[in-house]
């Protein structure tokens, strides 16, 4: 593209008026990697791929473009499509670099992630960043297979948390991958789980690389800062039930409003939220060709080229194309390295535990699942002993309950006496035993 | 979405039309076609819509079947003296003709050859059986390698699938449907048992290890032989399908049988989360989403129109061609609507291979590989034959001989657990033990015996030790009551087991 095409080009893309009154951070990637970061205020010169430069001020930094305010009043605006930049230097000198921050800065790579959706908060929080951390991602499991257990047992918070903990360790800024594959489970505990995302993204980015993500799952992925689908990735299907039954009208209300408002603060459209959770949900979007974005509404507009995603008789479940088209995903990677790509990091780092956290966490579980299943049938077992040796065996496997209560609640909940209760039943046990062996 | 097909039998004939002249014995048909090409060979039948057409290479010996439909046919010569004709068969169509249709098919040139001028290889992998237990991802490992190491010009995931449906005396006896195949009445533990709301993993496994680690530029081809349930979605996970002419395809409506619940809105979550399983599979093979649909949910209308080259396909009846009706069960021999016999719950259309050629729901039919390897445009291939396939092959045997083990194992437990002295519940706890260990040595006997009983390991864990206890007791001098029972559920329509 010549350097009269692209002003052309430019000049088509006239935007609206939206002079900012104050001066805002702002941070841009190119596609080469490099990032810049500023504000709204600093007079820049952007260079095209092919040496061409102009000159203004940035004022807006999406995923796809940039705009540019090369003068005074709406007219001065333009946008330039970031497929096209190499570089961006500020008139005080400083330049988009592969490592904005130094040599181990992450904030370059809480940049990258961050795009549109991002809440990376200014420079400090990344100066911070870059002088603790290493550029990588922190990358941890959310899967319940193969195992078959859901969100509440196989994914839970403390996980969550404590990846995030050993994020802020490194500085804000970094990248949480969550990689997502399962079909739901505990709507409180996704609401725990979207609450610590949500509490974090101030620090840190976040980024959901669904496979499967289905109900619960699927609205963890929809509180992320952005969605990276695998090539098999399914996204949907949130309607709340208790084992098949409907829940009341006010719980589904509460349950959509909350929805609605992650979505929002996502920087999705609400209107998902609908489709998602109740068949009479509409939703349509149509795209802008030129910026990439999308508007989304939740009745038919008979507008040229809109896409129903959901009619009124379905729940709607996006894959990967969808979800991508209708701006909801960000991109697709089927491994660690292509997620890498679409972060537009150099490599994949990987920093933290969280595979480890993951494996110990499943590991327990698998014990927890099996060994209540063996004593439950082994306490069916003990009518072939006299009662002490009866109450002795109990109280044992009484007190192994207790253990798995400590090491993993939330398989035990519902599974097992609450742990007062084996408390006060090892109680009553033990002075049965005493009494017992008090008899002559 | 589906992208446009063109049917391989026509790049096959095209194919075949290049080659020399050929003296043909007795009579011939001669079909023209709108197209200007001029087809010779046998009508071997024909319907209000179409011509089924074999066409006989003398000089390779292949013989090609293939569906015409009379839509695109101008005139037939039939029975026409061999003597009368004096063109090579099919001399019209010509080099344009085949160019074009190589083209589509992703073949290299005009046939057959690599790069490099080296006959091209095919690496068929046997899917046969049962998804989940004869075909499951753990046995394609080797198979994953071996292809990175020998990279064939052409795989071909070779589908024949189970028994859509078991029967049994009882079935009979209750006054449900049943199939007059075969010896209905007995009870085939071999049989297709596992309900395909389980396999759904299974299968992305399957599919995304292949999708995802066989190199790009190996040309991937399904050819099912018989392709019902769980089966159907494998087969759609791959952009380029070919049938065996008495290949089923379809039956796919046991998910949709899982999703019925009574709220609207949790039922319509359910099939959005199954049907969505499904679907993340077969957009690999570029498959129409109305299509798909029309095969998940029985009840759904759907019909069929063609737009030059392209199929579209609709959830509605006003298609050119209904395809599923609610009032009719069944389209003669083409597709039909199935019900499951146990719960009288429909699961779905069934095709025969040529409505799925008609369709373009598959790229033509073939009944050898020679008549595959035509289709695709290749007259000279080898097949690889290696120790890593001949496992594969041989897996399907092994599993099933051990189950069959199992099985006798738990004969002999039963009956020993029946008769009930301390010495026939030693050998009670005997057979267990045995169970125990195949179900811990081999995952698909651990899934069929769990389909079958519903015991998992950790349950026959637990029998054992109840079994241990009541001969603790006998030995004792105890009645040896208590403990010893549970375990089985008797799923999957088999067999009540321990």
């Amino acid at each position: 593209m010549n350097a009269f095409m692209k002003l052309a080009l430019a000049v088509s893309l006239l935007l609206a008026a939206s002079t900012a009154s104050l001066a805002e951070d702002v941070s841009v990637l190119l596609p080469n990697g490099e990032s810049w970061r500023g504000d709204t205020s600093e007079e820049v010169t952007v260079r095209y791929q092919d040496g061409t430069e102009v000159t203004g001020r940035i004022t807006k930094s999406a995923d796809l473009y940039i705009v540019l305010q090369m003068g005074d009043g709406p007219d001065g605006e333009i946008l330039l499509p970031l497929s096209e930049l190499a570089s961006i230097t500020s008139g005080e000198g400083h330049s988009s670099a592969p490592d904005a921050s130094g040599d181990d800065a992450p904030a370059a790579t809480g940049e990258a992630a961050a795009g549109s959706g991002g809440n990376v908060e200014g420079d400090d929080d990344a100066t911070s960043a870059s002088s603790k951390g290493s550029k990588g991602v922190f990358y941890i499991p959310f899967r319940d297979k193969p195992f078959g257990g859901m969100v509440g047992d196989s994914i839970r918070v403390e996980e969550l948390r404590e990846i995030i903990s050993q994020a802020d360790n490194e500085g804000p800024g970094q990248i949480i991958v969550l990689d997502i594959e399962s079909g739901g489970g505990s709507v409180i505990e996704a609401i725990r789980i979207c609450e610590t995302i949500q509490e974090a993204k101030d620090r840190h980015t976040f980024v959901a690389w669904p496979g499967y993500a289905i109900s619960a799952a699927a609205y963890m992925s929809l509180a992320c800062d952005r969605i990276v689908f695998k090539s098999n990735g399914r996204l949907g299907a949130i309607t709340m039930h208790r084992s098949g039954q409907p829940v009341s009208d006010e719980e589904e209300r509460r349950w959509t409003t909350m929805l609605e408002h992650t979505l929002e603060e996502a920087g999705h459209s609400p209107y998902w939220a609908k489709a998602m959770v109740k068949n009479a949900g509409f939703l349509s979007y149509v795209k802008d060709p030129v910026t990439g974005e999308c508007e989304h509404f939740n009745q038919y507009q008979g507008l040229p080229g809109e896409v129903i995603l959901s009619t009124y008789e379905e729940n709607c479940v996006v894959n990967w194309e969808t979800a991508v088209e209708s701006c909801l995903a960000y991109g697709r990677a089927d491994s660690k390295e292509e997620l890498a790509e679409i972060l537009d990091l150099p490599s994949w780092n990987e920093l933290g535990t969280g595979q480890e956290l993951y494996d110990d966490w499943h590991r327990t579980l698998i014990k927890c699942k099996e060994d209540i299943r063996k004593t439950n049938a082994e306490l069916g077992r003990l009518g072939e002993f006299n009662r002490l040796t009866q109450i002795t065996k109990t109280i044992a496997i009484y007190r192994k309950w207790l253990r798995w209560w400590r090491d993993a609640p939330n398989y035990c909940f519902g599974k097992i006496p609450m742990e007062k209760d084996i408390e006060k039943m090892i109680e009553e046990l033990e002075l049965e035993r005493r009494n017992l062996a008090r008899r002559p | 979405m589906n992208s446009p097909r063109i049917p391989h039998s026509l790049i096959a004939l095209a194919f075949a039309l290049l080659l020399a002249g050929m003296a043909w014995a007795g009579t011939q048909d001669i079909v023209h076609m709108d197209d200007g090409r001029v087809l010779h060979g046998q009508i071997i039948k024909e319907t209000d819509n179409a011509i089924v057409f074999d066409y006989l290479n003398p000089d390779l010996g292949i013989s090609v079947t293939m569906t015409l439909p009379k839509s695109k046919i101008l005139r037939v010569e039939r029975d026409v003296e061999t003597g009368e004709t004096s063109t090579t068969p099919g001399q019209p169509s010509g080099d344009d003709d085949r160019d074009e249709a190589s083209g589509s098919a992703g073949t290299s040139g005009d046939e057959a050859s690599t790069p490099s001028g080296q006959v091209t290889s095919f690496y068929s992998i046997p899917l046969h059986g049962d998804v989940g237990t004869d075909i499951t991802h753990t046995i394609y490992d080797d198979i994953i390698d071996e292809i990175n190491t020998l990279r064939p010009d052409v795989v071909i995931y070779e589908i024949d699938s189970g028994k859509s449906i078991s029967h049994d005396m009882l079935s009979w006896w209750m006054g449900q449907q049943v199939s007059d195949e075969g010896n209905w009445w007995e009870s085939d533990p071999t049989d297709r048992q596992e309900h395909i709301f389980y396999l759904v993993s299974e299968m992305e496994k399957i599919v995304l290890m292949f999708q995802h680690k066989v190199p790009s530029n190996v040309r991937q081809v399904v050819w099912m032989k018989n392709a019902t349930g769980p089966a159907a979605i494998l087969a759609m996970s791959w952009e380029e399908m070919y049938m065996h002419p008495d290949a089923s395809f379809g039956t796919l409506g046991q998910l949709w049988a899982g999703t019925l619940f009574e709220d609207a809105d949790v039922r319509k979550k359910m099939q959005g989360a199954s049907f969505g399983a499904v679907k993340a599979l077969t957009q690999f093979g570029r498959h129409d989403d109305a299509f798909v649909m029309g095969l998940l949910d029985p009840t759904l209308p759907l019909s069929f129109s063609c737009r030059g080259r392209e199929a579209i396909w609709y959830n509605h009846s006003l298609g050119d061609i209904p395809v599923s009706a609610t009032q009719q069960e069944s389209f003669g021999d083409e597709f039909t609507n199935r019900r499951d016999p146990r719960s009288g719950l429909p699961v779905g259309l069934e095709f025969s291979a040529r409505p799925c050629e008609e369709f373009l729901i598959s790229d033509g039919t073939a009944e050898t590989l020679q008549d595959l390897a035509m289709l695709m445009g290749y007259r000279e291939y080898k097949v690889e034959e290696t120790e890593a396939l001949i496992g594969v092959a041989e897996y399907r045997e092994k599993w099933r001989a051990m189950l069959k083990r199992a099985y006798e194992a738990f004969e002999d437990y039963q009956k020993y657990m029946s008769r009930g002295t301390l010495s026939d519940l030693q050998k009670a706890k005997t057979a267990l033990t045995r169970i125990i260990g195949m179900v811990r040595t081999n995952a698909s006997v651990a899934m069929r015996v769990r389909t079958l009983t519903g015991a998992d390991l950790t349950q026959l864990e637990i029998m054992l030790e109840n079994l241990k206890a009541q001969i603790r007791q006998m030995a004792r001098g105890g009645g040896g009551g208590g403990g010893a029972g549970g375990g089985g559920r008797g799923g999957g329509g088999g067999p009540q087991r321990p």
